[in-house]
């Protein structure tokens, strides 16, 4: 099963080439690369777009959908058996020392019979 | 350009109407494009697990820390010509209609110098 893992940052420093930390996720990555499907580094939420339809019109408007102290900088999708073997290999990112990982079981849509 | 497409609830939207809802098209449209990547519904919120590594140990909460994923309600990577081809694509999700589409730009990480 697919899980997401959203790394949560709340420091401009983490929105800065990767420097020191470059060989923890190196690590990081060497070490889930079996059961990583997909994952990303995301640009700041400055950079993000917002689409909206509202009474038939489409609506774009630039920067995050919720302005918060916080943001998703990375995004991770995991396919392990439960949950909890997910959390187990979020919480050895390095976004969670210091900061924090939050895992999200995914939830397929079932085919059309 | 490659995109994380988030999707979010919206309680500001249209009540969720599941005759108008046609994510089977919108996702057969960008899968033959390709332009869609992958993509998922989540598991509702309550089920997240939240993990920090403080002081050399880990530890895991249920739920979200904070509010930054509560609205999430699923995710598409897409893969664009540029920003514009996004919008167009994602302003046709029932959920740009019924909640909300973030688009993050992907921030590719370099591990060679």
């Amino acid at each position: 099963m697919e899980h997401v893992m959203f790394v949560i940052n709340n420091t401009p420093e983490q929105d800065t080439p990767l420097g020191s930390a470059r060989d923890a996720i190196k690590a990081w990555l060497d070490e889930v690369e079996p059961v990583r499907r997909f994952g990303a580094r995301l640009r700041p939420p400055a950079d993000s777009t917002v689409v909206r339809v509202r009474g038939g019109e489409v609506i774009v408007s630039s920067g995050p959908f919720a302005e918060a102290d916080e943001w998703i900088g990375g995004f991770d999708v995991l396919d392990v058996d439960g949950i909890d073997r997910a959390v187990e290999l979020a919480a050895r990112h390095p976004g969670a020392d210091g900061g924090r990982v939050e895992v999200r079981a995914t939830w397929p849509f079932e085919p059309e019979v | 350009m490659k995109f994380v497409s988030i999707v979010y609830e919206d309680p500001t939207a249209e009540p969720y109407d599941p005759a108008e809802d046609h994510i089977g098209d919108w996702v057969r449209e960008g899968i033959d494009r390709r332009i869609n990547l992958r993509g998922d519904r989540l598991r509702p919120v309550a089920e997240t697990k939240t993990a920090r590594r403080v002081d050399g140990g880990t530890l895991v909460s249920d739920g979200p820390f904070a509010e930054v994923t509560e609205l999430i309600a699923g995710y598409d990577v897409l893969e664009c010509a540029d920003i514009d081809e996004a919008i167009d694509y994602v302003s046709r999700h029932p959920m740009a209609r019924f909640g909300a589409i973030e688009l993050r730009p992907v921030w590719p990480v370099e591990f060679d110098e």
